[in-house]
């Protein structure tokens, strides 16, 4: 760091406004700055992975698609124009390696096949047997509701059990719903990101967040009624 | 029963986009009509908001020490 650097982080260059958390990143990263370069890593290393993870067939190659990607930042990182965010700019380039990875390996079939919403079935949120019947006087209505989830279950909720069973349910899901749901509920993107980036319609985004939501859920809800049963 | 009354059946198709607000405004009305009388389906929506909540903690992943440092290798060769 050069000591004349407290207010003003970089000259020239300098994309970062103030409260841009990246654009600093950015800046410090030009200017050859290594706690830069390891702060943007913790920030985005492990969803870059994960996301390359859908593409690719192993953990291994979905490593190899993120090294490449940062070779790839460091490598342009001076033509970056800040005109779109740092993590658009970087999200590209990670889907761009990892698409011409996939299409390398000859095992990965198109993503955009993949998270079609239709290519995943018409499944229900709830079990239709949990609403009364069509011909019934409350046809539609629960017949057997959900439990409503209180201080015990909360307890149960945040055991890290807990989360291990949602991160399988999670791996289980089809590969547009998992997608989904990684990016919007786990990774915090909004929608219009998540469209974006998978090359989804807003429709078929929410229609694949709804369906993984329920299905997750769901099997928390199976693993609470599993309450009265003894763990082990 | 009113005709457009909504069921159960079709709220819990409705909950994600509800709890996203992204729902137009009068289906949105008619979630908020159907929950005035259902204590199901609030404890329904209730357990989905839970549920959103809780895959917003999972973000747990953090940099391996092995990736950092072959990571950081790559940063320091690209300055030389």
């Amino acid at each position: 760091m050069s000591p004349e650097a407290p207010a003003v982080p970089a000259r020239g260059l300098a994309t970062a406004t103030p409260g841009d958390v990246d654009g600093r990143l950015v800046d410090g990263l030009r200017a050859g700055d290594e706690a830069a370069f390891v702060a943007l890593l913790e920030r985005y290393h492990p969803a870059l992975v994960r996301l390359a993870a859908m593409y690719v067939p192993d953990r291994a190659t979905a490593e190899d698609v993120v090294q490449e990607t940062w070779i790839a930042v460091l490598k342009g990182i001076d033509r970056f124009e800040g005109r779109s965010a740092f993590k658009t700019w970087l999200y590209r380039i990670l889907l761009n390696q990892a698409r011409q990875r996939g299409k390398r390996e000859a095992r990965s079939v198109p993503f955009s096949a993949l998270v079609r919403a239709g290519a995943e079935g018409d499944e229900a949120a709830v079990d239709p047997d949990r609403f009364f019947p069509p011909g019934h006087a409350d046809a539609g209505h629960w017949a057997s509701p959900p439990r409503e989830w209180g201080a015990s279950a909360e307890e149960r909720l945040l055991a890290s059990e807990t989360r291990d069973r949602i991160t399988a349910e999670i791996a289980a899901l089809p590969p547009g719903q998992r997608a989904v749901i990684e990016l919007r509920d786990v990774q915090g993107w909004t929608a219009p990101e998540v469209c974006h980036a998978l090359g989804l319609s807003e429709t078929n985004q929410r229609v694949l967040l709804h369906r993984a939501r329920s299905k997750v859920r769901r099997a928390l809800e199976r693993y609470l009624d599993d309450e009265g049963a003894p763990d082990r | 029963m009113i005709a457009d009354e909504l069921v159960c059946r079709e709220l819990v198709e409705l909950a994600s986009d509800y709890l996203d607000r992204t729902l137009p405004p009068e289906a949105r009305a008619r979630v908020d009509a159907h929950l005035v009388d259902c204590p199901h389906c609030a404890d329904y929506l209730a357990q989905m908001r839970r549920t959103v909540r809780l895959l917003g903690s999972l973000r747990t992943d953090s940099l391996s020490a092995e990736a950092k440092a072959s990571l950081v290798r790559l940063f320091q060769r690209s300055r030389q």
